[in-house]
C-alpha cells in the first residue's frame, strides 16, 4: 500500500471513527436527558398523588358526618388509622332507595383509593353518592381540625 | 487430497529452478492454510456474522437516534477490524468460515473439473474488477435498509443468515427460503470464481476493504524473474502487490502469491522477507484465535 493511499485510508477511518463516536457521546446525552425527564415526571406525579391523599393530615380517629341525598340525610361514620381514610360506613341512610344507594356506596371505594373525598360522583346515582360525599367530607372536617 | 493434487501438477515448471524445494514448498503452506481454515470453521464460524451485526446495530441505533450498545457485536466488529489494521486481512483469508466454504468448494470444483476435463468458462479480470465495487453498493443498501427501520421486519433474505443456521447445526425454516436460494447460487458462484462471495458480494470485506492496512503483502519487482507473473496469475482477487493502487483493500492475506513466487520475492510488512512463511503465519492464526477466545465466539461443543 503506497503513502498516499495509506494516509487517505487513515484519514477517512478517523473521520468515521470520529463522526461515529461524536453522534454515541451526543445519544448518550440525549439518553441521559430523557431518562432524567422521565424520572423528573414520575417524581412529580408521585407528589402530586402524595399532595392529594396528604394535603389534609388527617388525625387517628372515628369521626361522623352528615350530607343531603336524595330523599333525606345520609349519616357516614369514618375511620382514620395512621393517618389515612381506612374505612367508611354509612350509618343512616333511610331516605335513599336500596339499589340507589347501593351503586352510590361504590363512591366509598374511590374515596379510600384517592384518599380524598374530592371524587366525582357516581353517575346514576349522584343524589346519593353526593349524600355520602358530603358526608364524608363534613367528617373529616372534624378529623383535620382535631 | 485436493493439495496433493494440486502440488502434483505443477512441479514441472517451478522444479526446474530450484529441484523439488519450491512445490514442496507450496504443498505444505497450502495444508497449513487448510488446516487453519479448517480450525476456524469448527469452532469460530459466527465471527464474520458478528462482525457485520456490529455494522447493522449501529447503523440501526443511528437511524433511531439512540446510542449503540456495547455489546459482543460492537466488540467483535471493532477488535477484528483493528486486528485488520494491524495484520492485513488474514481474518478474511485464513479465518472466516464463508471464506473458508469458498475456498473448499472451489478446491472441490477445480478437482472436478480436472477429473472430467472440462473448464468452466473463466470471468475475465476487466468484469472482476467492476463486480468488485458490488459489495459497496450491497453495504450501502444493508446500511440505508437498518437505519430507516426496515431491515428487521425484512423477510429473510440473508444469505448468510441461512449458513450460520447451518454452522449451527439448525435446519432452514420455510421464513428463509430466500436466503436459502441466494446461499445456493452463491455456493455456484464460488464453485466458478474463486472467493467468489468475499469479493464481490461479502458487505464486511467493503469494510475491510477501506481499512488503512499496515501489514500487506508487497513484492520487490526490480528483483523479479523477467516476465514471471506467478504471483498475479495465482491471485484469487486479482490484484498485483506492488500496484498500490486503491485496490489493495482487495488483497485477502491469503498469501498464495508468496506462496508461488519462485525467487521468495514477496515480503511481509518491513520485517518478514519471505511474506507467507509458516512461523509468522502460525503466530497471526494463533493470536487471532487468541482474540476469538477473549470475545467469547469460540464454540464450545
Amino acid at each position: 500500500m503506497r503513502h498516499q493511499d495509506f494516509w487517505a485510508r487513515v484519514i477517512s477511518l478517523a473521520v468515521a471513527v470520529a463522526a461515529v463516536g461524536f453522534y454515541q457521546a451526543h445519544a448518550l446525552q440525549w439518553q441521559q436527558a430523557m431518562e432524567a425527564n422521565q424520572q423528573e415526571i414520575a417524581d412529580i406525579n408521585a407528589q402530586n398523588s402524595a399532595a392529594e391523599s396528604g394535603a389534609v393530615s388527617y388525625q387517628d380517629g372515628v369521626y361522623i358526618g352528615e350530607g343531603e341525598g336524595f330523599g333525606g340525610t345520609v349519616t357516614a361514620q369514618v375511620t382514620v388509622t395512621d393517618g389515612k381514610i381506612a374505612y367508611i360506613e354509612i350509618t343512616e341512610a333511610s331516605g335513599e332507595d336500596a339499589a340507589y344507594l347501593d351503586k352510590a356506596q361504590q363512591i366509598i371505594d374511590n374515596i379510600i383509593t384517592a384518599q380524598t373525598p374530592e371524587v366525582d360522583t357516581i353517575s346514576g346515582a349522584t343524589f346519593s353518592s353526593t349524600g355520602i360525599k358530603t358526608a364524608v367530607q363534613q367528617a373529616l372536617e372534624g378529623a383535620a381540625e382535631a | 487430497m485436493i493439495q496433493t493434487k494440486n502440488a502434483q501438477r505443477m512441479p514441472g515448471q517451478a522444479a526446474k529452478k530450484k529441484p523439488a524445494n519450491p512445490m514442496q514448498r507450496v504443498k505444505v503452506r497450502r495444508r497449513i492454510r487448510a488446516v487453519i481454515q479448517l480450525v476456524f470453521f469448527l469452532l469460530a464460524p459466527a465471527v464474520y456474522t458478528s462482525c457485520f451485526s456490529g455494522i447493522k446495530a449501529i447503523a440501526t441505533a443511528i437511524g433511531a437516534g439512540e446510542p449503540f450498545a456495547y455489546d459482543t457485536f460492537f466488540t467483535t466488529l471493532a477488535v477484528i477490524c483493528l486486528y485488520t489494521i494491524v495484520f492485513g486481512r488474514f481474518f478474511c483469508g485464513y479465518a472466516c468460515a464463508f471464506g473458508g466454504l469458498g475456498d473448499a468448494i472451489y478446491a472441490l470444483s477445480q478437482l472436478i473439473q480436472r477429473k472430467i476435463r472440462k473448464k468452466l468458462p473463466q470471468i475475465p479480470e476487466k468484469a472482476v474488477r467492476v463486480m468488485q465495487k458490488i459489495k459497496y453498493l450491497i453495504l450501502i443498501a444493508i446500511v440505508i435498509l437498518c437505519a430507516a427501520g426496515i431491515y428487521g421486519s425484512l423477510p429473510g433474505w440473508s444469505p448468510w443468515d441461512v449458513f450460520s443456521m447451518l454452522t449451527a447445526l439448525k435446519g432452514i425454516t420455510a421464513a428463509y427460503a430466500i436466503g436459502a436460494v441466494l446461499l445456493a447460487l452463491i455456493v455456484i458462484g464460488m464453485a466458478v470464481k474463486e472467493r467468489f462471495f468475499c469479493q464481490f458480494l461479502c458487505p464486511m470485506g467493503a469494510v475491510f476493504a477501506l481499512l488503512p492496512v499496515v501489514g500487506s503483502y508487497r513484492r520487490n519487482r526490480s528483483n523479479c524473474l523477467p516476465r514471471c507473473s506467478a504471483c498475479a496469475k495465482n491471485c484469487p482477487v486479482c490484484v498485483e502487490t506492488d500496484e498500490g493502487s486503491l485496490r489493495m483493500g482487495e488483497c485477502i492475506s491469503c498469501g498464495k502469491c508468496s506462496d508461488i513466487c519462485p525467487k521468495r520475492n514477496i515480503q511481509y510488512g518491513n520485517s518478514i522477507q519471505d511474506g507467507n512463511a509458516p512461523f509468522p503465519v502460525l503466530l497471526k492464526a494463533l493470536l487471532l484465535f487468541a482474540i476469538c477466545l477473549f470475545l467469547g465466539v469460540v464454540r464450545t461443543f
